[in-house]
């Protein structure tokens, strides 16, 4: 296989990965790291008491499962001669599926969302 | 009042945001116009070497700037002020950042494949090629319209 054709290989499956690791927590309530921006502290859980983040998390995640997809397939890559044209159009189609339906998720779910506000401090002032 | 991590550049930290997204939103659609030009045979692959690489590194740095804001703006403008008053923009913008990480693999696709790949030699990768392409530019698109609604409605 060639140089470029085991790297498109390697970044169709990143793709893929990044997808199911960037939105998994969420699906299946799965502890990521959370960042609570009031008490600047980190911690690794599914659900957080007080307002926490966990964007940072997500996207972490998300960047390790991609690392890997992409290491163990330009390994992998190396024992094939040749991609052809169904493995290429079927990889385009997996990564860009996940990508879209991860997408169509996020926009439905929040789309729906009624998010709870955080109670007025005394200090507030609007800006 | 709490402290946040870079309250104080909140603002500053936006207008750089911003900044970087001015240039990324030339790049995306530059190069989607230079992208769907592989497949009509017309490649410009110099251009669209450079158009990638522009996105790589604008996408980073906007990327960048927001994670820096987003403590701020999670507690000062969207717990305090959009779940209360605005609750569509405070889902607009968790739409709008999840799309941008997303679209992140997608970059690096792009940036990758356009070192390597030669569009008049390997026609397999052209059709993935553009679609990355065109993704991306639509996920920038809605992110930048989004952005500017949000900040409209309310900023940090």
């Amino acid at each position: 296989m060639k140089r470029q054709e085991a790297l498109y290989v390697a970044m169709c499956l990143g793709i893929v990965a990044f997808a199911i690791g960037f939105a998994y927590p969420q699906l299946a309530e799965q502890a990521v790291l959370q960042y609570f921006p009031l008490e600047h502290r980190w911690s690794f859980e599914a659900r957080p008491q007080g307002l926490a983040m966990d964007f940072y998390g997500r996207v972490g995640q998300a960047m390790v499962a991609w690392a890997i997809a992409v290491i163990v397939s330009l390994v992998l890559a190396r024992r094939f001669k040749t991609l052809s044209e169904r493995t290429a159009g079927l990889l385009a189609a997996w990564a860009i599926t996940f990508t879209v339906l991860v997408i169509m998720y996020y926009a439905w779910t929040l789309f729906f969302r009624h998010p709870t506000p955080s109670p007025i401090p005394d200090w507030y002032r609007p800006r | 009042m709490p402290e946040i991590f870079l309250d104080g550049a909140g603002r500053l930290l936006v207008l750089l945001h911003a900044a970087a997204a001015i240039v990324l939103i030339g790049a995306v659609t530059h190069h989607a116009i230079v992208a769907v030009g592989y497949l009509r045979g017309k490649p410009k692959l110099r251009l669209g070497r450079i158009y990638a690489a522009i996105i790589a590194i604008s996408y980073a740095i906007t990327f960048a700037f927001g994670l820096l804001v987003y403590p701020t703006f999670r507690y000062h403008t969207r717990a305090l002020y959009l779940d209360r008053y605005e609750r569509w923009a405070a889902n607009l913008f968790d739409m709008k950042e999840n799309f941008a990480a997303l679209g992140i693999p997608l970059v690096i696709a792009m940036f990758v494949l356009s070192r390597r790949m030669d569009p008049a030699e390997d026609k397999l990768l052209v059709g993935p090629y553009v679609g990355f392409a065109l993704i991306t530019a639509a996920i920038v698109w809605f992110d930048v319209i989004s952005g500017l609604l949000i900040t409209m409605t309310r900023g940090v």
